[in-house]
């Protein structure tokens, strides 16, 4: 295993770690969740986080997500602390989250599904609507899905739209939690192809939460997480 | 929200019939409680008080005309009481209770009597005149007699010659031709065979005699020793006896009697069943205030009638010289029979004053003038406490406690509770009755509309915040996911908030008004629906403890009616209350739902 921080002379990372603790309260005990983790991402660069249930994956995402602040430690985006950030701004125009599942809008259709995170940020509805239909495309997905509601469509199809959501708000950050834990082999497939797509194609920094060998080996980088300790692989 | 049709519009629905609940229920609550303060301050509660004779008893007068004596039935009552017996612990009086008595003022400067309107009458028949038979006789039949002096005669007399008859006198005494009698007459007063095809001459009756009923504070009599003999011979040095001066005494009432008037003290005008019933109004100035009462200030009601006749008006002085007070009787009865005090003298004035004419009252057209319940025609009205004399000299008369001017006020709705005090008193020589004007008849229609609208309330407000926190659950807390959705996309906390606020506030708004306005609506057909049932008729009802003569007949004239105008604010505020609690109820929601983490939620399996 080597020690992350190694690699910071390499690029500029977009998002970046620096000694992050956590650590949250059940009803009996406290768990620290994280220990004194480290890393960064880089643009164009998919990386895979594995570990254990338990081990302190989707806690990572959350605070790179700037969803929760670390107890101790720093996250930086593009060199900037993030707790000195407007975190809701980070996440509209840096990074978005795609879930395992899927989570788009029940009562939006696909189209305003991925037109959503656009009229966030005051995009006129017309170019959204114009820039959702080039995004689901791009996504492999036809014009017909357009209309259509996510509990009408494949569990892939919701996947790529819930992709499709992510990039629409433009930012260059994609963090994946199992993306592909409800799909198919076939989906499965898709769906990695999509984020390393978008990594290498797009220039997004893609970190992918996964479970799945197959998936994690597709990265171009692993972390591996256990008891709350990040080591690259 | 407008993607879940069904629910918004059975949200809208259920929450605008439970708006129309609480508006409903709210106006007729307003309604009632404005109602209540309206009747609370319009209507007045007064009890009368009147003792019961302890027996009734035959009473024989002779009739000379018939020879033979006429029955009738005396009640025969006990010492007068004390109102002091209605001292009773949780008796909560506002006034009273008093045992009023009435004052006779003299003055010379007083016209009692309308000598401007022909025909008005006025004057008293009485005149106390020297007579002398024309021949012996025994006058128990009419016979002749020459009135040789005029002592006293509000008329001139001039008459010479007339007919007289002790009429009342089974044996009267003989009298003698050359002899010269006094006697108070009252001239002209009987025809024998009046109904027969032979009427006799009009007669003269003797009518009173030199003696006293004065008492002492407690009721008692004072004993005096006056002969009250109706007739006396006139001899040499007849008015320098003590039987003479008495006579003489008498002659100087009477003329006095003349300018007087009745001058009644009262703690509460209302106390007054002439003012009580509305029988007499204010028509000029202004009633007894409370400062009035308190101050023991020197002002005065005067009637429509005195003010005419004495040329007064508000603001004017009215001198006042109080000479007797008389318990137990009423204005109606007004000058006691015996005018003189137990020395045989006439009374000298306990107080005398200028009082403030401060208002002119009269008595509406068709009231009965000779009720004892109504004001006398020149009846002075003052404030209790202005008099500061001792009336302890000066009382003319006692009786029993009489309804006319032993009366007492509680607070509106009390009846129940001052008859169940009453009642542990046992005591069954007084006889009570109770006034109100239908307040408590108001008071039971006003409570049942006041239950109903207890009872919209609560269901409408249980209803609404059920309604409430049912669809602000289904709008809000179920849709948790949504918002850790629009979190993880970076929308903030307020703009969270105010997505799924807004809806949930413009469908309580909607509802609200809605409700509101039908409510108002209903209410307003409702409290007409009220208005035309027959119980919402209102006559003014009376209540009686125990039985007894019956008091003065209240008039039913007037009609309370139950104000039902709706004020259009209630149901609005109603409306607005449900939409301020929908925020409240979102607000709390809304604020549960943020404090989860957004990952939390969405990483949890469905």
């Amino acid at each position: 295993m080597t020690d992350i921080m190694g690699q910071k002379e390499n690029g500029i990372p977009v998002l970046e770690a620096e000694n992050v603790s956590y650590s949250y309260r059940t009803k009996y005990q406290t768990i620290r969740a994280l220990r004194e983790v480290s890393c960064r991402f880089e643009a164009s660069k998919m990386y895979a986080v594995v570990g254990e249930s338990g081990s302190g994956k989707s806690t990572l995402l959350s605070l790179l997500a700037g969803l929760d602040v670390p107890e101790s430690g720093t996250v930086y985006v593009q060199g900037e602390n993030l707790a000195e950030k407007n975190r809701d701004q980070y996440r509209r125009d840096m990074a978005c989250v795609v879930y395992q599942a899927f989570h788009l809008f029940p009562l939006l259709t696909a189209l305003e599904n991925v037109m959503y995170p656009m009229e966030l940020k005051g995009v006129p509805k017309r170019q959204a609507q114009m820039r959702a239909k080039e995004i689901l495309l791009e996504m492999g997905l036809g014009e017909k899905i357009f209309r259509q509601f996510p509990q009408m469509m494949s569990g892939g199809e919701q996947q790529r739209v819930a992709i499709a959501r992510a990039l629409a708000a433009g930012g260059k950050i994609l963090l994946a939690d199992e993306p592909t834990g409800n799909l198919d082999s076939g989906n499965e497939e898709k769906i990695v192809e999509l984020l390393k797509k978008t990594a290498h194609e797009k220039g997004y920094a893609v970190i992918v939460i996964t479970h799945n060998p197959s998936v994690a080996a597709e990265a171009d980088m692993i972390y591996r997480m256990k008891d709350g300790r990040l080591f690259a692989e | 929200m407008l993607r879940t049709p069904v629910k918004a519009v059975l949200f809208f629905l259920l929450l605008s019939a439970a708006v129309l609940l609480l508006a409903l229920g709210g106006s007729l609550g307003v309604m009632t409680a404005e109602n209540q303060k309206r009747f609370d301050s319009i209507f007045v509660t007064v009890g009368i008080v009147q003792q019961r004779p302890l027996y009734t008893q035959e009473e024989k007068d002779w009739d000379a005309e018939e020879q033979d004596y006429t029955a009738y039935n005396r009640p025969v009552y006990g010492d007068p009481m004390d109102e002091a017996v209605l001292d009773m612990e949780g008796a909560d009086y506002i006034s009273g209770p008093e045992n009023r008595p009435y004052y006779i003022s003299l003055h010379d400067s007083y016209e009692v009597y309308d000598r401007e309107t022909p025909g008005s009458g006025g004057g008293s028949s009485w005149t106390i005149a020297e007579v002398r038979p024309l021949e012996d006789c025994i006058p128990n039949g009419p016979v002749k007699l020459k009135i040789v002096r005029t002592l006293y005669s509000y008329f001139p007399v001039n008459i010479g010659e007339i007919y007289f008859c002790d009429h009342y006198n089974e044996n009267p005494e003989k009298l003698s031709a050359d002899k010269t009698y006094i006697m108070a007459l009252q001239l002209n007063y009987w025809q024998h065979g009046m109904f027969t095809a032979s009427p006799g001459p009009y007669e003269s009756i003797p009518c009173v005699a030199p003696s006293s009923s004065q008492s002492d504070e407690n009721g008692n009599k004072i004993p005096c020793g006056l002969s009250g003999r109706y007739i006396e011979e006139v001899t040499e040095g007849f008015y320098e006896t003590e039987t003479g001066k008495a006579w003489l005494e008498l002659v100087k009432a009477y003329k006095l009697a003349d300018y007087s008037i009745p001058v009644t003290p009262v703690s509460d005008i209302n106390l007054l069943m002439s003012f009580f019933n509305k029988d007499a109004y204010i028509k000029e100035g202004r009633s007894f205030e409370e400062a009035d009462y308190g101050e023991a200030k020197k002002v005065c009601l005067i009637s429509g009638y005195f003010a005419k006749n004495n040329k007064l008006q508000v603001g004017d002085k009215l001198p006042l010289s109080l000479v007797m007070a008389c318990f137990g009787r009423s204005t109606q009865q007004y000058l006691p029979s015996a005018l003189l005090n137990a020395q045989g003298k006439f009374y000298e004035p306990f107080e005398e004053d200028e009082f403030e004419i401060i208002g002119i009252y009269d008595l509406v057209p068709g009231t009965d003038r000779y009720s004892d319940y109504t004001l006398q025609n020149n009846e002075v009205l003052i404030p209790y406490t202005a008099v500061t004399g001792s009336i302890k000299d000066n009382i003319a008369c006692y009786g029993p406690l009489k309804g006319y001017n032993a009366s007492f006020r509680i607070p509106n709705g009390s009846i129940e509770h001052y008859k169940e005090l009453w009642e542990k008193q046992e005591n069954e020589e007084l006889d009570i009755r109770f006034y109100d004007r239908g307040y408590s008849q108001l008071k039971r229609s006003l409570d049942d509309i006041r239950k109903i609208a207890v009872i919209l309330l609560v269901s409408g407000s249980v209803t609404v915040l059920l309604i409430l926190i049912f669809f602000c659950h289904l709008f809000i807390t179920k849709q948790n996911k949504r918002t850790a959705i629009e979190r993880s996309l970076g929308v903030s906390r307020g703009r969270c908030m105010v997505s799924l606020m807004s809806a949930v506030l413009l469908l309580a708004a909607a509802g609200g008004f809605a409700g509101s306005v039908a409510g108002g609506k209903l209410t307003g057909k409702v409290v007409a629906a009220m208005e035309e049932a027959p119980q919402y008729n209102r006559k003014f009802s009376d209540g009686a403890v125990g039985t007894g003569e019956d008091g003065n007949g209240v008039k039913d004239e007037e009609e309370k009616e139950i104000d039902t105008s709706v004020n259009a604010g209630i149901p609005m505020a109603a409306g607005g209350i449900v939409f301020i609690a929908a925020g409240l109820i979102a607000y709390i929601m809304m604020r549960e739902n943020l404090k989860k983490e957004p990952l939390e939620l969405l990483t949890q399996k469905n």
